[in-house]
């Protein structure tokens, strides 16, 4: 029951050739962050409500053919990390 | 696709005949000095089962829609092309050393394109006969040995001059099911961790010397092959008892003299034979994609100008304007390297066959590159490092209760680091630029995938120096 009511987020990673931010550390503190409002999961996984896709620079290059664009949220940097989780957590909160 | 567990385990029902310091060695994956190359290709497996790495690591199969390793596909875009280039990045970063299997997924890709075309001139069926094998590859996510280079004998003879017949891998005899071929590839990276081994010509060939226009692959373990073990400089500091004079704690790379002596080869392998004229297409095209892998030294590179920071630190000199200005310089050489990668894979095109060719003039700039920036990175690495990376005492001198004292007292530098962690960053440097990893960075960056001349033939063969004469005589208007 509880885990109905929260939001459903996929995880997508670019993979980190030349990396000016280290996107797997953004994905554990925002992982660790929303912890009791988010259930984290892969990308591909049917009925996700939001998808992180977490890039080691600006150039995006994950590959996220097929996905949804506007459930898309790239953090590519610090900034990124904190405004998806301030978004998050007030979407919750209302 | 394998687990890296599962690679190690498919090599142990190998059996592989491989020499290595005069003996046969009885166990390969848990030999000391093999190990670590074994753990280099494992984790091509281990990173394409993690969502932060499967985006480089993985495609989609052309022929089946499944999600297979990079490293068996064929580029089906020029967006492939790209990954293909930051994957072998991140794999130089990631292992610091040569990590040995795109060789085989350049070869593979090779004979995607010519196998085509001889059928398009022969009505022959080898890409039919090269479709099913990549199925099995792909299904299977073996490594294979793109095996190009043949001992060559004398270099002012072509193959079918040479007084030693063997000195260029040929056909021996024809049967009804298939061909039996002796002779022997040198250099051969990663030959030991292969499941498979896909020879190739080693030069373009003449009517003369069809014989030895023949591409084939056969299962690694196949009787008649035999794999002499390459040395490495400080190849032996792996079997001390500590770890710390390795400098690379986990990875490493090799080669192997691989002998064919009658080896008999199925007609469903055969992948060219005798259309000798189709063999100078194969090598430059191999060679091509080949001199766009050497974007894994600019991963490498990574590691080294990390080390070089590192040891700076570490040394309390990381201040000194003439150090950051090393450093500045080791970066923009290593991101070159990159630059001439990228561009050769951006630039690529579709082939008649459907896989994307890198663009090769580009492709030969980026090699030519790769013989020479690595050098000088590492000589900045070892002027920023300090004679102590050659001179130190070994870690059995570190913690000898005896002098153990006296190394770490006299080997202090800043307060916040102990000796040991400078040692150890000073070893993994050395490593990279004069130890086993050095095999890797350096002289395989020169004669690895040609050397240097041969790229320099392609480029002058490949630019439009008519086209360069136009403009510039129109430019100071000279009318002819």
């Amino acid at each position: 029951m509880e885990l109905r009511n929260k939001l459903k987020v996929g995880i997508k990673f670019c993979g980190g050739c030349n990396p000016t931010f280290d996107r797997i550390s953004a994905s554990l503190e925002i992982k660790k962050a929303l912890k009791d409002e988010v259930v984290f999961t892969d990308y591909r996984e049917s009925g996700v409500d939001l998808i992180l896709a977490f890039m080691g620079c600006k150039s995006a290059c994950a590959d996220l053919t097929g996905v949804e664009h506007s459930k898309i949220r790239f953090i590519c940097n610090k900034e990124d990390a904190d405004s998806v989780i301030d978004e998050i957590l007030m979407l919750r909160k209302n | 696709m394998k687990t890296g567990k599962e690679y190690e385990e498919s090599l142990r029902k190998l059996n592989l005949v491989v020499y290595l310091f005069g003996k046969r060695v009885e166990n390969v994956v848990d030999d000391p000095i093999i190990r670590p190359s074994m753990n280099a290709v494992k984790l091509t497996y281990d990173l394409a089962a993690m969502p932060e790495y499967e985006d480089l690591l993985t495609a989609t199969s052309h022929i089946t829609g499944k999600k297979i390793n990079r490293f068996t596909h064929i580029h089906q875009s020029k967006e492939d092309l790209v990954k293909k280039t930051k994957m072998e990045r991140l794999l130089g970063a990631q292992t610091g050393c040569c990590f040995q299997r795109c060789v085989g997924m350049d070869a593979l890709n090779a004979l995607s394109i010519t196998t085509f075309n001889i059928d398009k001139k022969y009505g022959t069926e080898y890409n039919k006969r090269f479709l099913k094998y990549l199925e099995y590859v792909q299904q299977e996510d073996l490594v294979c040995d793109g095996a190009m280079t043949d001992p060559k004998g004398d270099r002012s003879l072509s193959p079918s001059q040479q007084p030693d017949k063997d000195a260029f891998l040929h056909v021996v005899s024809e049967k009804e099911d298939g061909i039996i071929v002796r002779g022997a590839k040198a250099h051969q990276t990663g030959a030991v961790n292969s499941h498979e081994i896909i020879v190739m010509p080693t030069i373009s060939m003449r009517e003369e010397d069809k014989e030895y226009a023949i591409s084939f692959a056969v299962p690694s373990d196949t009787k008649g092959i035999t794999y002499i073990y390459g040395r490495q400089s400080c190849d032996t500091r792996k079997l001390e008892k500590g770890t710390l004079d390795r400098g690379n704690q986990y990875y490493g790379g090799h080669e192997a003299l691989v002998v064919f002596d009658d080896v008999f080869v199925p007609w469903e392998r055969v992948f060219m034979y005798k259309e000798y004229e189709f063999a100078g297409e194969l090598v430059e095209n191999f060679a091509s994609y080949h001199r766009q892998s050497y974007a894994c030294k600019v991963g490498v590179g990574d590691v080294l100008i990390g080390a070089a920071q590192v040891a700076a630190e570490y040394n309390g000199a990381a201040k000194a304007s003439h150090v950051k200005e090393k450093i500045i310089e080791m970066n923009h050489l290593n991101e070159t390297l990159f630059c001439g990668s990228l561009a050769c894979a951006l630039e690529g095109t579709k082939q008649p066959s459907g896989t994307f060719l890198v663009n090769t003039l580009l492709a030969n700039v980026c090699k030519q590159n790769v013989t020479r920036f690595p050098y000088e990175i590492a000589r900045l690495a070892q002027d920023i490092a300090g004679g102590l990376m050659v001179t130190m005492p070994s870690e059995e001198d570190l913690n000898s209760p005896e002098v153990g004292h006296w190394v770490k007292k006299y080997f202090k530098a800043v307060a916040n680091v102990s000796t040991e962690n400078r040692l150890r960053i000073l070893r993994l440097i050395e490593n990279i630029t004069l130890g086993t990893a050095a095999v890797g960075y350096l002289t395989e960056s020169m004669h690895g995938a040609g050397s240097p001349q041969a790229q320099r033939i392609m480029i002058a063969r490949q630019v439009n120096m008519e086209e360069k004469k136009k403009i510039a005589k129109k430019l100071c208007g000279i009318e002819e």
